[in-house]
């Protein structure tokens, strides 16, 4: 019995750890918005995978219309923002009627979003898998071939980080920031001093579901564009919130990393059960702190 | 002025306020006066609307506010200050100011800022960038009012201002709320700590089990030693 693929060359390590530092990017931007949107609105938002798929969905729609090389970054901009959009309305239309209820009502109605939007999904896409060119085609090799990957996986890496500290300064150092820090903790308090929180609710949730959004978008040239990927990757951004402590941007920029490059080194090693490599290392980091490997606001 | 007229309040089903009433003219101090859980805390959040009267009005300068949003009632003017400060912990002393300011920019006629708070919170002015939720009690009930203040209000809510502080803070913290007066702010401040707020107050209202029991000036309340005995344990 061989479960154990042949010893691979260091050059295969090399290229495979950056094959899963870019999906980290992708899981980071499904992970962030669902752990803002427990941080800032206490609401654990099931339908993040589900705005992740509209936006692949999206993507390859405006990038078939525009057409051309052209398509995708267009796609790009656009994409994120309609889902944002229709992120603002679920939130304004149905979910701030919620935030009194039980969580389970929340989570419920969040789970309703999904099958709904699933479904309108295969109205308007169909049942078929989707697929988009890359703009970015061919390979590039670093340091003599040692580092071997698809061109596009650029775009990735930078844009991964990118977000990570646009999210970071926007919550530091912008006045709307700073309200959300304040409205993570107290509500209440915020509407006291004059300032709407229903508003700072609505711009987190639009926000966590553009970042989805980009995510799809972004995720969009690489694979098939099919209904079920939303769910997909929401369990592992789950894990990822939960290993990288509720609400913490950084422990889900943290614990991203981690999943991505575990999962993709996993294949290496035993390929038939890479599956089961996020899940062992979320195992381990939990038992080893229950609470998140950073600083979890709950 | 702030009017409260004949409100009864409930927390679910507990009836907690039983037809309060009472006033608040411009540039006083009220203070109102009472025994934990008398009900001192729902009137303050029953003005604010927090937890709406289910019966009775609020007016504030003559217009209804009644169950408007929370908001609404502070972006008029009315500032709250609550009894267990509520001071955003991940924020520094500095940001908890600054959305403040953000919040009141452009209202009222008072005109506060950040070096004016420092010079009558000369502490804040060290700590303005520690995070709120390491501050001791006595500063974050400096830091509690001076957030109220930073929006400029017309009226301020203070419940209970002087519980926990050490006696020699709670004597600073008197006379910084008298100077409040001066610069032209009308106060409601509830209390059970009856010494030092009677050395503030213009007037006073002793309520208990939700309902006004006595209301006059500060020497009615000391003439009237029935009152004292039966409702306010000193």
């Amino acid at each position: 019995m061989e479960f154990f693929a042949n010893l691979p060359e260091f050059s295969t390590v090399i290229s495979q750890i950056f094959v899963g530092l870019s999906r980290s990017m992708i899981l980071f931007m499904v992970a962030v918005g669902l752990t803002v949107s427990i941080g800032v609105l206490r609401v654990i938002n099931f339908a993040n995978g589900t705005f992740y798929m509209l936006g692949a969905f999206t993507a390859w729609s405006v990038a078939l219309w525009v057409g051309g090389t052209a398509g995708f970054w267009v796609a790009l901009l656009i994409a994120p923002l309609v889902v944002g959009l229709l992120g603002l309305a679920v939130e304004a239309g149905l979910l701030r009627r919620l935030y009194n209820r039980p969580r389970l009502m929340q989570l419920l109605l969040t789970y309703a979003v999904v099958l709904l939007f699933n479904d309108v999904t295969k109205l308007i896409w169909g049942v078929d898998f989707k697929s988009m060119r890359a703009p970015l085609s061919g390979y590039i090799t670093f340091f003599d071939g040692l580092l071997y990957m698809p061109s596009y996986n650029m775009l990735l890496l930078i844009s991964g980080p990118l977000v990570a500290a646009g999210l970071w300064y926007f919550i530091n150092h912008t006045m709307t920031g700073k309200i959300v820090r304040a409205t993570a903790t107290d509500r209440e308090m915020v509407d006291a001093l004059g300032l709407n929180s229903n508003k700072i609710f609505a711009i987190v949730f639009m926000l966590s579901c553009y970042l989805a959004g980009l995510g799809g978008a972004l995720i969009a040239p690489t694979t098939n564009i099919v209904v079920g990927m939303g769910m997909t990757i929401l369990i592992n951004a789950v894990l990822v919130v939960v290993v990288g402590g509720l609400g913490n941007i950084w422990g889900a920029f943290l614990a991203s990393l981690i999943f991505g490059v575990g999962e993709s080194l996993g294949l290496l090693i035993a390929p038939r059960f890479a599956i089961v490599f996020p899940f062992a290392i979320a195992t381990i980091l939990l038992i080893l702190k229950p609470t998140g490997i950073m600083k979890s606001v709950w | 002025m702030l009017e409260v007229k004949d409100i009864h309040t409930y927390y679910g089903l507990s009836h907690i306020l039983f037809g309060v009433t009472l006033e608040v003219r411009k540039g006083e101090i009220v203070c109102v006066l009472g025994r934990n859980g008398a009900g001192k805390t729902t009137i303050m959040r029953s003005i604010m609307s927090f937890t709406p009267p289910s019966q009775g009005k609020v007016y504030f300068n003559g217009k209804d506010i009644t169950r408007l949003p929370v908001f609404k009632i502070a972006k008029m003017g009315l500032a709250f200050v609550p009894d267990n400060r509520r001071i955003f912990p991940d924020l520094t002393v500095e940001e908890n100011l600054d959305i403040a300011a953000h919040a009141g920019r452009g209202r009222g006629r008072s005109n506060w800022n950040k070096e004016k708070i420092y010079e009558l919170f000369p502490p804040l002015r060290e700590l303005d960038c520690r995070q709120g939720g390491f501050c001791s009690g006595g500063e974050q009930q400096m830091l509690a009012v001076a957030r109220a203040l930073m929006g400029n209000p017309d009226y301020l809510l203070l419940d209970e201002p002087l519980e926990g502080l050490a006696p020699l803070v709670v004597r600073e913290l008197v006379v910084q709320i008298e100077r409040l007066r001066k610069e032209g702010l009308s106060i409601l401040i509830t209390e059970q700590n009856v010494r030092a707020a009677l050395k503030l107050a213009n007037r006073v209202y002793v309520i208990d089990r939700g309902e006004v029991r006595f209301q006059g000036t500060v020497k009615e309340l000391e003439e009237n030693e029935e009152i004292s005995r039966k409702y306010l344990l000193v």
